[in-house]
């Protein structure tokens, strides 16, 4: 049937992979930041190991992101007219999964794909009131929370940067928000980010380096860049 | 619909991205009609799940719209309620924002309802030269995504009754601590078994060379005319609503 | 040679010693190697290496060569091997990764570039060599361990691989499937398919492949033609807690021959004559659990108790329907007693299980005493950071003073072996070791009623035994245990009567010896008896009491 298909020897895998070039090409635009030499030669090729490990974290998080659109509904009515602040008050949680994929991979990049991707699933399997535009909130939200890394050069990974993180996840995320949720010229428009900065140092930055030091303790992270680093 | 899933999706994107800087009410609302109809006649979306979902969306949609609404001043004052001044202006932008939420909450069922998640990753593979490591990745989390609710609930009961203290037949414990407790269980065996998956993928071939498709996602003409036609005729209202004077940007939020 | 490993040694990181020290094995095309050993012999780090796993996709320090083929293992990873290798591992839901079967096996083929044309003969070919053929258009979602593994073998074959790696595929099915996936892999390892089967329930495994390999402590104690092999190594293999074909066990415990040999049979009775059973004695003379006293009333009582699950008949966020998985069911439990709950996959014990437990809800009367439940997959109810930490939870919770959780936690680590990982995370632990730690948790507090469920799912023998020695004596301190298991001859070994469900509902109810004697009700409700059951089961005239048989057999061996 496939007499030549068994004995073909595989390509060498020397060239990394497109999916994960672009992305961090796109984090290194600051003028003067570049890429990391020594975490490129550590890591010669992303391997399908930590892309399943994103894909799979994205849909974790695509679950309870769902359920947190569950419990958005709900929270809506009970603020009533303030409602919008229900968006500044769980902002941090729909960002979670980008810092938690820094934590694990260390890799340039895999918070913004992680976010994407969750924001996919999100769209895709479970719907969502935003429509096909949570992918553009999810690459927004995931290149605002990798800022703080890029920012360091994917050198730090004390409470510090993931509590940047969840500044610039909360900065970016409400540049973004201003035009496509017309935030721009309500009352209260500053209050609102401040509210926002403190959801995302909170639940995102810093409830993500803390569960990432959970997992790390129960040794399923062991064959990843953060369980080897220790 | 037979519609191409990358296709659809890029279109449908470019779609919702429009009303992103629309202020107006009547040109989100055109486009919510429209998207509905579509959803019905062309996506063959069921009216009992379109309608469900709607109603869903109100609710988001009524809270954006009151948000807005008491948060706003601009123009002529129409109402006093209590504190607040409602003034026409705000009227204005909060119906816009409202509709908005409607038109991309609709856009959104017609996605979930016509797309099958394995059709579009493997469309993505062919057109969007997403990589074969990445789609089977997220194909192979998708495959996660189905035994999750099943696991959710049996993680769940079985830490429900560690509790001696627990009476027969009570509803499982609803605190942020055994939530929380719950959830990290979840995600431990979520990694767990994205190692074993990504292993298996791997001794499966996938990654090491040149590879064919079983069953190919076709790419016709017709998919680029559908997309070509949809983006035309959002272009129109929006043109509409520009030559008609009602079209209005981001500028009507700061006057 | 197709497959060898030469001066092979891997050292996982953090660890003192290394997994795999100093091994040569070769293996030449057309033949099949069995790889056997106590869980930490090194065994799955052998299959791992020659897979191109360890070093690649799971950190480890690799020195030596792994052969596969013309491929190099250790240098080039798991991609270079998948081209002429196939994979196959013990979980069965995690190594199917795509929506329906016969996606699954395309998958393989689109990825070493098989026209589309070709595809559909190749697809049927590989799920017929696997035993799968009848589960083409079916989706994966809806199959059950054995179905889904004989799928990940016919994935496996797909690729036409020159050797098939097989990383103890029948660990976490039940019996019988493990048995018919074992008599799939036992064929196609002595059909001239090259191939290392790693395996710990050899006795599943028929025919057994040709050659075996034993590994301790990494290191190399046999390897030469199997009949051979067992025959030397076979009591060192049990002592080790491996489960071996019953011939094997037999020999070992020192029978003249072969079961069903006049001779053997004459010496079984009378080993069973010589060797009273006793209670195995708790090691402090203290008791497991703190129960009442026997006698009185029962510590269950369920009269025409039907148990009703939560069900989304359309799709997964649907509106929920009850529905009753469980009918009409009679069961009294009283101190001191051990009841086994059997029957095929989805016939409902778990459910009756969590019916009992006050999880789902049921009809009819259910009266129990202080229930604890274990579950069967022990990380799902984990809560804590350390193990002594989710030993000390339940009394804790129970509002006991301080220092008696702590004697309470101190006694139980020390009686289920924990006493070395206390601060360590029950997440770390091993299976065998998180097996333990559930059982510890669920008698450490004041229980009357113990529901298990599958509790030596994936244990090797000696854990199995010590899991029904567990059971017996939690009863023997006065609570009353309701065991759910596919392990016919754990029950023989602890319970006193047994419940048969089929479809939700009891079949048989009785003495357990009387149950297994019924070999109608035991192949309607689609179970079978091990070999030395039948063997029990076919005697005429006065058998020997079951478990005493049993009991004086596991001595024997240990005592030899």
């Amino acid at each position: 049937m496939h007499p030549t298909d068994v004995d073909r020897t595989p390509e060498t895998p020397e060239t990394p992979e497109p999916a994960e070039t672009p992305d961090a090409r796109r984090d290194h635009g600051t003028p003067g930041d570049r890429p990391v030499p020594a975490l490129r030669a550590r890591r010669p090729r992303p391997g399908l190991h930590d892309t399943v490990l994103l894909a799979v974290l994205a849909v974790v998080f695509g679950f309870v992101f769902w359920v947190a659109d569950q419990v958005y509904g709900p929270l809506l009515l009970a603020l009533g007219p303030f409602g919008g602040f229900a968006d500044a008050v769980l902002g941090g949680a729909w960002i979670v999964v980008a810092p938690l994929a820094l934590f694990i991979l260390r890799r340039p990049g895999a918070g913004l794909l992680a976010e994407v991707l969750a924001a996919g699933v999100e769209l895709v399997v479970f719907g969502s009131p935003f429509g096909p535009m949570v992918l553009v909130s999810g690459l927004v939200q995931g290149a605002g929370a990798e800022l703080a890394f890029a920012l360091t050069r994917y050198r730090r990974w004390g409470w510090g940067t993931f509590a940047l993180s969840g500044v610039t996840a909360a900065a970016v995320t409400y540049a973004y928000q201003t035009f496509a949720n017309g935030y721009l010229g309500q009352d209260l428009y500053l209050l609102r980010f401040a509210v926002l900065v403190v959801s995302c140092v909170l639940l995102s930055g810093l409830a993500a380096r803390a569960l990432g030091l959970a997992l790390l303790r129960t040794g399923v992270l062991d064959n990843y860049p953060v369980g080897r680093a220790r | 619909m037979a519609w191409n899933p990358t296709v659809k999706l890029g279109t449908l994107l470019v779609a919702s991205g429009a009303v992103l800087l629309v202020t107006d009410p009547v040109t989100p609302v055109v486009l919510w009609l429209l998207a509905t109809g579509a959803a019905l006649l062309l996506g063959r979306v069921p009216a009992g799940t379109l309608l469900r979902a709607q109603l869903a969306l109100v609710a988001f949609a009524g809270s954006v719209f009151s948000s807005n609404l008491l948060l706003r001043h601009d123009g002529d004052v129409l109402a006093v309620v209590g504190p607040v001044e409602v003034t026409s202006g705000a009227l204005a932008v909060a119906t816009s924002f409202a509709a908005r939420t409607l038109y991309l909450g609709t856009v959104s069922v017609l996605l979930v309802v016509t797309t099958d998640p394995a059709r579009l990753m493997v469309s993505l593979h062919q057109h969007a030269r997403v990589p074969a490591t990445t789609s089977y990745a997220v194909l192979a989390a998708h495959r996660v995504l189905e035994l999750l609710p099943a696991e959710w609930e049996a993680i769940r009961s079985a830490q429900a009754v560690r509790d001696p203290r627990r009476a027969a037949g009570a509803p499982l414990p609803r605190s942020p601590r055994a939530l929380g407790t719950a959830v990290f269980a979840l995600l431990v065996a979520a990694v767990r078994r994205a190692e074993r998956t990504a292993i298996a993928l791997e001794s499966r071939g996938l990654g090491s060379g040149p590879r064919t498709t079983a069953h190919k996602v076709p790419l016709r003409a017709g998919d680029v005319v559908a997309a070509a036609a949809v983006l035309g005729v959002v272009a129109g209202v929006l043109l509409a609503g520009w030559w008609g004077g009602w079209l209005s940007g981001p500028a009507a939020l700061t006057a | 040679m197709s497959a060898t490993a030469e001066r092979l040694t891997v050292t996982y990181p953090r660890a003192g010693v290394a997994a795999l020290d100093d091994v040569t094995v070769r293996l030449p095309d057309g033949d099949a190697l069995l790889v056997v050993g106590l869980s930490g012999s090194g065994k799955s780090t052998l299959l791992a290496a020659l897979a191109g796993i360890v070093g690649h996709t799971v950190d480890a320090e690799v020195s030596g060569r792994a052969l596969v083929g013309a491929v190099d293992a250790v240098a080039g990873g798991q991609r270079a091997v998948a081209a002429v290798a196939g994979l196959v591992l013990q979980d069965p839901a995690a190594q199917t990764c795509l929506d329906t079967v016969v996606g699954e096996i395309e998958h393989v083929l689109e990825n070493r570039a098989v026209p589309p044309a070709a595809m559909p003969a190749a697809v049927e070919a590989a799920l017929t060599a696997a035993g799968a053929g009848d589960l083409a258009g079916r989706a994966t979602g809806e199959l059950s361990g054995g179905q889904l593994q004989r799928v990940a073998l016919a994935a496996a074959l797909a690729g036409r691989p020159r050797v098939l790696l097989l990383d103890e595929p029948t660990a976490l099915l039940d019996p019988r499937a493990a048995r018919d996936v074992g008599a799939l892999v036992g064929r196609l390892a002595t059909q001239g398919t090259t191939a290392v089967v790693v395996e710990h329930r050899v006795d599943d495994l028929r025919p057994l492949p040709a050659r075996t390999l034993v590994l301790d402590g990494g290191r190399i104690v046999a390897c030469g033609p199997t009949a051979e092999v067992l025959a030397t190594h076979g009591h060192r293999l049990l002592a080790a807690g491996c489960w071996v074909p019953t011939d094997v066990l037999l020999d070992a415990a020192g029978a003249p021959g072969r079961l069903g040999d006049p001779g053997t049979d004459a010496w079984l009775v009378e080993l069973t004559a010589r060797r009273a059973p006793s209670p195995p004695p708790s090691p402090d003379g203290a008791a497991l659990v703190a129960a009442g006293p026997r006698g009185g009333d029962p510590v269950l009582d369920a009269r025409r108790m039907s148990v009703s699950r939560t069900r989304r008949p359309h799709g997964r966020w649907s509106r929920a329907r009850q529905v009753d998985v469980v009918h009409d069911v009679d069961l009294r439990v009283g101190r001191g007693e051990v009841v086994g709950v059997v029957g095929v996959n989805g016939c409902g014990k778990s459910t009756l299980l969590r019916g009992l437990a006050g999880l789902d809800r049921t009809r009819g009367t259910r009266r129990t005493g202080r229930t604890a439940l274990v579950v069967q997959h022990p990380e799902q109810q984990l809560l804590c950071r350390t193990v002594a930490a989710e030993i000390a939870y339940g009394p804790r919770r129970a509002g006991l003073p301080d220092d008696e959780v702590d004697r309470r936690v101190t006694a139980a680590l020390h009686r289920f072996g924990l006493h070395d990982l206390a601060d360590r995370s029950p997440y770390r632990l091993s299976g065998g070791q998180q097996r333990r730690l559930s059982l510890a948790c669920a008698v450490v507090t004041d229980v009357d009623l113990l529901l298990v469920d599958e509790p030596t799912f994936g244990l090797d023998r000696a854990g199995a035994l010590d899991t029904a020695g567990v059971l017996r004596q939690v009863s023997e301190d006065g609570a009353g245990v309701v065991v759910v298991s596919h392990d016919l001859e754990l029950l023989a070994r602890c319970a006193d009567r047994l419940l048969v469900l089929r479809d939700g509902r009891p079949v048989a109810h009785g003495r357990l010896e009387a149950v297994l004697g019924d070999t109608e009700t035991l192949d309607a409700a689609g179970l079978a008896r091990t070999d030395l059951l039948d063997w029990w089961c076919g005697r005429p005239g006065p058998r020997p009491p079951l478990r005493s048989l049993l009991g004086a057999l596991d001595a024997a061996v240990s005592a030899r």
